[in-house]
Order: structure tokens, then sequence, then C-alpha cells
């Protein structure tokens, strides 16, 4: 085959790419460019301008909106210029979308269930939560997913559906939260003095909140133990902190008073060994 | 031990209480050195020629940053005529600030506390907020006695607008707004707290040391403070 073969087979295909139609295509894409050039410089300047007066998750909702709607409408404004009617779309649009709609059903369902959870806000970017049991961090709340680093850095999609639909347990969402402990000691052990060790170590440690003021007092008697329990609110941030270093404190202390926190027991009679018995229930 | 140290620091060494600091030259560097209670830490200053500031700054920062609100609490409810004014002296926690300062401005260096440090919730766990915890004495004039390196004096003046006597027992701060001023034996802030109806207040700080000549400190900038912002907290949970 040699090179006049070859442009014998290019023929037709050149002679269609004339200037006159390659124009309007051309203009079309560097409108679309441009649009997405435009898009990308206004979302920076928006995100300097709004980093420090704006709550990071709405301020990824503005942006997004911003960035999309500017390239939807440049391609709705470009239609024309490339041959095609946008109004004669509007009519193809209402067959077409229902085809659409039922060839795309999740998405469109992700897509919606996004924009609900923009609106309704259950979550925020930087929130601890627990979502159809995955439990993390939001990283970044999409228009179609949800994405989690959950407590050992992995990363997890989740599509906005399921997050709409599912339980959401939000750790984060209030300014404080519970610690509570149960905590046995020994049946010879002063109650009382354990209580009051324990209620010291609340009172000193900074973060157990003064209000909701902490409790401490026998909750229950067990079957090897009475079992103390404490509760007490500590901010939100330092919630997990508090939980460790207080229950560790508590330990110490208890055991350097002499209270143990007793193993199970069971006292067992021999029924011909009365003196044994005897002795045990000592 | 609160004022300006000149450059050249060294040797510098500073003991008070149960604060010990220090500037030492190490090689060419200055290495700083603070022990407060059981406590202490170390740095490297990496400047020939640099001065310290020390002064009383807002009770916000130790152990750790976590609220910019301020809660003292009352040892005794205070009631206050209907449409009456009155001051009272309360007390309030303060920590040490140490700033390093050299030709091009300075910064925080470090920050301590002889005072405990508590936090309360203010409001429910919804919607409340967590403030900085302190327990406070009502006096009717300045207090004697006042440790300055533990606590500083603040003049409250209430403003009862309403027609009723009205009961606190509390008073809640944005203490990002706090201006502390301080001598060689006082640390002081004035604030005002204007009470809008029997359940809630309006509090801020004003610009003036509780006694003629006293210095202004240098504050510690923190997250969210902008020159935009309002100067007053609104009290809505309670008195």
């Amino acid at each position: 085959m040699n090179l006049q073969d070859i442009l014998e087979i290019f023929k037709p295909i050149l002679s269609a790419i004339s200037a006159k139609n390659v124009f309007p295509f051309v203009l079309a894409i560097t409108f679309i460019i441009l649009s997405i050039l435009i898009s990308k410089g206004l979302t920076i300047g928006l995100r300097k301008y709004f980093k420090e007066k704006m709550e990071k998750d709405r301020l990824g909702v503005l942006l997004k909106i911003t960035y999309y709607s500017i390239i939807a409408l440049t391609i709705i404004l470009v239609l024309p210029i490339i041959g095609i009617n946008t109004s004669s779309l509007l009519v193809a649009g209402g067959v077409t979308g229902i085809i659409i709609g039922f060839a795309s059903q999740s998405i469109v369902g992700n897509l919606m269930s996004g924009f609900f959870l923009m609106a309704e806000r259950p979550i925020k970017i930087g929130s601890q939560v627990e979502i159809d049991s995955v439990r993390g961090y939001v990283e970044d709340i999409g228009l179609m997913s949800t994405i989690l680093r959950d407590y050992e850095g992995l990363y997890t999609r989740i599509p906005n559906e399921k997050v709409f639909t599912n339980n959401i347990k939000n750790y984060s969402a209030n300014v404080a939260r519970r610690i509570e402990y149960s905590i046995g000691i020994r049946f010879t052990d002063d109650a009382e003095k354990a209580i009051n060790i324990v209620k010291e170590l609340v009172d000193e440690h900074p973060y157990i909140l003064k209000h909701p003021s902490p409790d401490v007092f026998v909750d229950n008697i067990s079957d090897s133990s009475v079992i103390l329990m404490m509760r007490a609110w500590a901010p939100i941030s330092q919630w997990y902190e508090t939980k460790k270093e207080l229950l560790w404190q508590i330990k110490t202390n208890l055991e350097k008073e002499g209270i143990q926190i007793p193993y199970p027991q069971r006292v067992i009679w021999f029924a011909n060994d009365k003196s044994l018995g005897k002795n045990n229930s000592n | 031990m609160y004022g300006y140290y000149k450059s050249p620091l060294t040797p510098l060494r500073i003991s008070k209480e149960c604060i010990q600091l220090s500037v030492e030259k190490e090689g060419k560097n200055l290495h700083y050195i603070r022990k407060c209670l059981d406590k202490s830490i170390e740095k490297i200053l990496l400047s020939k020629d640099c001065g310290i500031i020390i002064n009383p700054i807002e009770p916000l920062n130790t152990p750790k940053y976590i609220t910019p609100y301020l809660l003292i609490e009352f040892e005794k409810a205070v009631f206050v005529e209907p449409k009456g004014t009155v001051n009272i002296f309360l007390t309030f926690p303060i920590e040490i600030g140490v700033f390093i300062y050299g030709r091009k401005g300075y910064d925080i260096l470090d920050i301590f506390t002889l005072a405990k440090n508590k936090f309360t919730l203010y409001g429910d766990p919804r919607n409340g907020i967590v403030c900085k915890y302190y327990k406070s004495d009502i006096y009717t004039s300045i207090p004697n006695e006042k440790d300055p390196m533990i606590e500083g004096i603040m003049r409250l003046k209430l403003i009862n607008s309403t027609e009723n006597w009205a009961e606190i027992n509390k008073a809640v701060f944005d203490a990002r707004e706090m201006k502390v001023y301080f001598d060689e034996n006082l640390v002081s802030t004035k604030a005002n707290m204007k009470l809008l109806s029997l359940k809630s207040a309006e509090t801020e700080f004003v610009s003036s040391g509780i006694k003629k000549g006293m210095k202004s400190s240098i504050e510690v900038l923190h997250p969210g403070r902008l020159p935009v912002t309002t100067k007053k907290y609104l009290m809505e949970d309670g008195l």
C-alpha cells in the first residue's frame, strides 16, 4: 500500500473535516476549558476568602456547587454552537430522563441522598461517626459518596444512599460525653474509702467536668465483689484520653490504699466437713 | 517576676515560689529551662539577640486550649436590686506567659500555671459550651493577700436592667477578649455583666486595670479571634 492509497482511504474523512465544521467544535471545547479554568480559579479564591469565616463542610458544599454549576451552565450555553438545540433537548429530556432514571436508580439515589445530607447535616467533615458498622472520621462528604477514615487509617467510601438510610452515630456532635466505669472491690474492703478515693481523683482531674456533677456510688453487690459505679462527663475532644487516664489512676490509687479488685470466687461447702465450711465463712 | 528581661539574657535565673526559670548559653545558642511543680520543659532558642517578657495571661491555655470560655462560679449567690448597679470583686485563675521577642516582633515561648485547672459545662451537652472553671468568693472591695502568681482580681460591674430582684450564681465570659493588667503585687481585669432577664445576661471585658498605673499584658492570639467578632458573650442558660 503506497501513500496514494492511504490518502484515498482518508479522503472522505478529510473532506468532512472542513474548517467550517471544525471551528464550532474547537470554539465549544475552548469555552468548556475556559469555564473549567474560571471555576477552578473562583473556587480557589472562595476557599481563601471563606477559609476562616465558614465551617469546613459548608465551604466544601459551596465550592462544589460553584464549580459544577459554572461548568454545567457553560455546557448548556455552548451546545447551540455545535448545532444542538437545547429546547429540543428539553423534549427529549423527558423521555430520556425516564430511561436514564430506570437505568441509574442507584446513582440518582446517591445524588439525592447527598443533597439531603448536605441540607440536614447529621455529620460534618472531621466528625467521629459510626455508619453501617464503620467507625472513623468523616474525611469528605461528596455528592455521591461519603469518605471515612477508620481508626486503623483505612479509607472507606460509603455511598450516600447508604449513609442516608442507615443509622448514624455521631460521637462528636455534642460538646461533652459521659465516662462510666464499673469497679469491683472485695467484700472486705472499705467501700466508703474506695468511693472517697475515686471522688478525689475525679475532682482533681482537669477534664472531668464540674457540671454535670460526677457521681460515685455502690451500684450492686455481685457474687464476688461490691460494684462501685462512677459516672462523669468530659469534653468531647478530651473524652478518650481522659477515659484511659482516669481508669489507670483509679486502679493504681485503689491498690496503693490496699483496696483490690477481686477474682471471681465461689464458696464450696462439704456436707461432712463442717469445720472447713466454718473456716471459709470467716 | 513579671516584666521585661532584655538582651543579653545570659545569665538569666529567676526563682520564685515553686517556679525556676533560666536561660543558659549552650554553644552558640540559648537554652531555656523552666521547672514548675513537678513539670519541667526545655527549649533551644536559635538566636543570639533576643529578650524575654513574662506576664500574666488569660487562663485558657493549660493543660490545653480547648475552649475560649471562662465560667466563674460564686461561692455565695448575689442578689441585685431592680434597676440596680453594683460592683463586686472576684478572683480568677491566671496563667503565666513567657514571650520571646527580637527585632522582628514577639511570640509565645512557654505557658504554665500554678492555679488548679478544671473545666465545666454551661448549658446542656447538646447546645451548651465547655468552659474553664473557677470558684470564687465574693468581695465588696479589693481583697488582700492574693498571690499574683496564682490568682487575679476581677472587678465585675453587675447591671440589673430588669424590674425584679435578680439572683446570680455565676458569670460566663468569652476570655479571648480578656484584658489582663498587672503590677508587682496585683493582677487584675475589669468586666461588666448586664442582666437582660432573670435567666440571661450579657458579659464583656473592659480595657483597663482596677488600679492606676497597671501595665497591660501581652495577649496570646487564639483561634477564631477575629476583629469583627463581638466582644460580648450572651449567657442564655441561666445565671
